[in-house]
């Protein structure tokens, strides 16, 4: 974990690039998994591998599936999947009425069933390792890059696309799963990180690899997002966005899965007048 | 020990009761290192007891044909619906269609008590927004289901939950809190039941004041006692003066028992589940005055009119989907008769009960068996308890039970199977009341100094009152009456009681004056005491000995026969018979036969008693007749019981151990003044000189 240090455009002191404010004047929002992917040092490194990568596949004769890749993924968009339940309290948590739930869901004892990794230890120690404190802890929603509706399966049957002019200030790229990497090898030093705006350098310089001569651009989505065979298995670029999110953010919504429950359709009911009354597009029917 | 036995379970979950979460386990996720259950999650192994003593709310569930883990996942994920649709019925941007489909949906998921208990434990630690919809909730829900009474419950309670959590904010810095961790601490309010219990029943000042001893020993075991404290003194500084007592309330803590131990059972009275849903709404406040009117005309001996108000009710309330609520109005019925002097119907009201079963849960037995308990209708206690085992889907339960079936042996005067019964729980290393229990029995049992042990973990682990006391009755039992009168005075005076641990510990206080033969002080509190309980067997019994003492036998024997024609057993009254039982020979009809079948708790001092009579009557034959047990009763000082063997197996020409000469010894130079007496006297044949000393020492004690 490392600290770098920022300096505040309207004060002109210097302070930990950890923060979310300015400590001294409290301006203005900052975004401290941006400040990282933004930082110099993260900047070269992603620089460095995206010009290795280019290099590779241009001595392959793969330079052209190259650069269409990079400006694929260039315009891509954010996607994360979820439950029914888990929607529900996103599109809910607007009203107020569900913010209470909220601050009952902290209290909640969560135990979650024994899995390949134990998420609930190893999420917060990656969360550290990024953001380079434990002040941000808890403050970053996990989505994925993606071309099209194609997400991670393990997740649930909604899928959400993020607004992109609501997250663009806020994201920032990794490339692959943090907490998995974390598990491997307890460091970041290694991976490549980048801002929104970066996010077709950073899966050109990642994904170059699985580039073949000759593949066409209709592949790209299923190279930029792998599900594997376990989730500790998914090969994504995964997106980190600071801070809270309502169903303002959303673009739109896919269900994938006709429920045929009695209380699922009762959930998924209230999720869709919620998202007609907030403008956002899906595929249910009201 | 409890711990260690689950190890032999095929398969087990734990549980976050608050979540849809489980964590599962089966046996090859168990390992012990150093003898301790482990549990891995995910790739961490957690010792058992650490992560039941971290999450408090956490069931440990055991898997077996009627428990699969299935079921335990839609058990968890019906909470969470209930939660998710009752605030959906009160968010105002869904439409009506939505929410009659959530309304339907909840009147069936608010059926179980365990999914209403816990959508009331959220939304009433939190103030609801302003804008939340209750009128639209109400009218699109089904008008007379369980969802209608739930929204009204918060609707009526609102004001009161923002008072908790504005005491919340303001007690979350206190050292305590801050030691045991604030989001901790804020979840045990929660998830205990506290903060529901508190909005829901303590409405005005008063009724904090009253009931706030009650709620924190209820909750003591989950819940910091200082931190409970300091959070209703700023809830009570919020509420209007008043006392607009719920009907109900008295009932729930005060149940008649002399014995501290089992004041600490007061959540299982029957009345209790009916407060936390059913005050707030007026079908459920109608129930309760309706309840209290029948009981009134059965007690005023208006039978015929009562018995038609009973049915009226319950063919209203046995149409409900579930039968609870009724089979709560009957035990309310039930206690109160018992309470008025009519058993009878009390018993009469109890059986009717036990044929409405729908929806009726665990608890709600439990609660039917203590009342047939406290009728000494033992028998039908334990199908109770049977039934309610029979519907326990968690550890947690299937141990209150199997507490409670062992104090139904302790009644019953089954003191070594109530000892098995208790060391078989598997919470007896952890849970402070089935320890203190467990201390209790073993005290009465004469194991005094294990007991004394027992009482002592529990009081430096976890400050329970009823430990303390516990350990008061020990000293008292050793002869160490000032520092048994030290103790009760320290817990009367410095600790917030609920009324019925006051009352029970004031007449603890008031025996052992006497004891130490300052009746002056005894009476005294004896006369507060009947000031406000006029009509306590326990009360009035002990005023009885003090009045005999000073040589007003008119007015005890008045009081004597009050005890005995109208009351439960308590070891008092049978040191009455006692007293009768030296004077009368044992036959089939006498007094002692007869106070065996009624008090079978007493049995072995009954044997005593008729052994002590033949020794004073010198009646060698009957002696020998008699068995060993009968030398060894549980509930004489062990000083007395060695000088009572002793003169025993001499009168019986048996051979005596030599070193009994060196233990008389020793006991003739030490203790009491009154102990020292009766031994000289018994060993002098004394034999009335020495029942005289003895009772003022002994068996006042026991």
């Amino acid at each position: 974990m490392s600290s770098d240090v920022l300096t505040c455009d309207y004060c002109g002191y210097t302070f930990s690039d950890s923060r979310t404010v300015c400590p001294h004047c409290a301006q203005p929002q900052l975004f401290p998994n941006v400040s990282k992917a933004t930082s110099e040092k993260e900047k070269d490194k992603l620089n460095s591998a995206f010009e290795t990568k280019r290099q590779q596949c241009v001595d392959d004769d793969r330079g052209d599936e190259f650069s269409q890749f990079y400006n694929a993924v260039a315009s891509s968009h954010a996607l994360f999947a979820c439950s029914l339940q888990k929607l529900h309290r996103e599109v809910a948590s607007g009203t107020e009425v569900f913010e209470t739930y909220y601050q009952i869901a902290e209290l909640r004892v969560q135990v979650t069933a024994p899995a390949q990794l134990d998420w609930d230890k190893l999420r917060p120690q990656a969360e550290i390792e990024l953001l380079g404190t434990h002040q941000n802890i808890d403050k970053l929603h996990y989505a994925c890059l993606s071309l099209d509706w194609g997400s991670l399966t393990g997740y649930g049957d909604c899928v959400v696309k993020l607004k992109e002019n609501m997250i663009r200030h806020r994201a920032s790229c990794f490339q692959g799963n943090s907490a998995v990497i974390y598990f491997l090898e307890s460091t970041f030093d290694d991976c490549l990180r980048s801002c929104w705006d970066d996010r077709g350098k950073i899966a050109a310089a990642v994904f170059a690899n699985r580039l073949t001569p000759g593949v066409p651009d209709t592949k790209f989505s299923s190279l930029l997002v792998a599900p594997g065979k376990e989730s500790v298995d998914d090969e994504f670029i995964e997106v980190h966005v600071f801070g809270p999110m309502t169903l303002r953010t959303f673009a739109a919504v896919n269900f994938t899965a006709n429920d045929a429950g009695k209380r699922k359709a009762i959930y998924r009911d209230a999720i869709i007048e919620k998202l007609d009354a907030a403008g956002v597009t899906h595929n249910g029917t009201g | 020990m409890g711990q260690g036995d689950l190890m032999s379970q095929k398969s087990f979950a734990l549980v976050s009761p608050r979540d849809q979460c489980i964590a599962v386990a089966d046996l090859t996720s168990v390992t012990t290192d150093s003898d301790q259950p482990m549990v891995r999650l995910g790739d961490r192994n957690v010792a058992l007891g650490d992560y039941l003593a971290r999450y408090p709310g956490a069931e440990f569930v055991t898997l077996d044909e009627n428990h699969d883990l299935s079921s335990l996942l839609i058990d968890a994920t019906d909470r969470s619906c209930t939660l998710d649709f009752c605030l959906m019925l009160l968010d105002p941007d869904l439409s009506s269609s939505v929410k009659q489909r959530a309304a339907l949906e909840l009147n069936q998921l608010l059926l179980s008590e365990r999914n209403r208990n816990y959508a009331l434990d959220v939304l009433l630690a939190f103030p609801l927004p302003r804008h939340c919809n209750f009128e639209s909730a109400k009218t699109t829900g089904n008008t007379v289901g369980p969802a209608y009474e739930l929204i009204c419950l918060l609707e009526k309670t609102r004001q009161r939950a923002e008072f908790a959590f504005a005491a919340w904010l303001s007690i979350r810095k206190h050292p305590i809190v801050v030691q045991i961790g604030e989001n901790r601490t804020r979840a045990v309010f929660i998830f205990s039941g506290f903060c529901r219990r508190v909005v829901v029943d303590l409405t005005t000042k008063s009724l904090v004041r009253k009931y706030s001893g009650a709620l924190i020993l209820d909750t003591q075991q989950q819940l910091n006692a200082r931190v409970a404290q300091a959070f209703l003194k700023e809830y009570e500084s919020k509420l209007p003066e008043g006392d607009s007592t719920p009907s109900s309330m008295g009932e729930v803590y005060a149940a008649p028992s002399l014995d501290p131990r089992y004041s600490e059972a007061s959540n299982s009275s029957p009345i209790h589940a009916n407060n936390v849903i059913g005050n707030a709404d007026a079908e459920q406040e109608r129930a309760v005055r309706e309840v209290e009117e029948i009981a009134a005309l059965f007690v005023a001996g208006k039978d015929n009119r009562a018995r038609t108000f009973r049915n009226e009710l319950i063919a209203r309330q046995s149409s409900h989907v579930n039968h609870s609520y009724l089979v709560k109005s009957l035990c309310n019925i039930a206690s109160k008769c018992n309470t008025g002097g009519r058993p009878e119907i009390a018993a009469e009201c109890l059986t009717i009960a036990m044929k409405y079963e729908r929806g009726v849960d665990s608890r709600v037995f439990i609660q039917v068996s203590n009342l047939f308990k406290d009728l000494r209708k033992y028998e039908e206690a334990a199908e109770c308890l049977n039934k309610a085992l029979s519907l326990a889907n968690t550890l947690q339960e299937k141990d209150e039970i199997n507490r409670n079936r062992a104090r139904l042996l302790v009644s019953s005067g089954k003191y070594e199977d109530a000892r098995a019964a208790f060391l078989k729980l598997s919470d007896i290393e952890t849970n402070p009341q089935s320890r203190t229990s467990l201390a209790t029995l073993l005290r009465k049992m004469g194991e005094v100094s294990l007991a004394r042990s027992i009482f002592s973990d529990v009081w430096y682990e976890y400050e329970s009152s009823n430990s303390y006391a516990g350990l008061a009755e020990c000293h008292r039992h050793t002869g160490r009456l000032e520092k048994a009168i030290k103790k009760y005075e320290w817990l009367l005076s410095e600790r917030g009681l609920d009324e019925r641990s006051s009352k029970v510990f004031r007449v603890a206080l008031s025996s052992l004056y006497r004891a130490i033969g300052n009746l002056d002080t005894s009476m005294l509190l004896l006369e507060q005491l009947h000031g406000e309980y006029p009509f306590d067997a326990s009360v009035q019994l002990q005023m009885a000995k003090v009045l005999r003492l000073r040589g007003q036998t008119e007015r005890a024997d008045e009081l004597y026969r009050n005890c005995i024609a109208n009351l439960r057993e308590t070891e008092q009254i049978a040191s009455k018979l006692y007293e009768t039982a030296c004077m009368t020979k044992d036959d089939a009809n006498g007094p002692v036969s007869e106070a065996r079948v009624i008090f079978p708790e007493q049995q072995t001092l009954f044997d005593c008693n008729v052994t002590l009579r033949n020794i004073v009557v010198g009646d060698l034959s009957a002696l020998r007749k008699g068995s060993l047990s009968t030398i060894s009763p549980f509930k004489l000082h062990e000083d007395f019981r060695t000088v009572l063997r002793y003169h025993y197996q001499i009168l019986l020409g048996q051979d005596v151990n030599p070193k009994g000469d060196i233990r008389l010894n020793r006991i003739r130079k030490r203790g009491l003044e009154d102990m020292r007496k009766a031994t000289i006297a018994l060993d002098e044949r004394d034999f009335e000189a020495a029942l005289h000393f003895e009772k003022r020492t002994c068996l006042t004690v026991a």
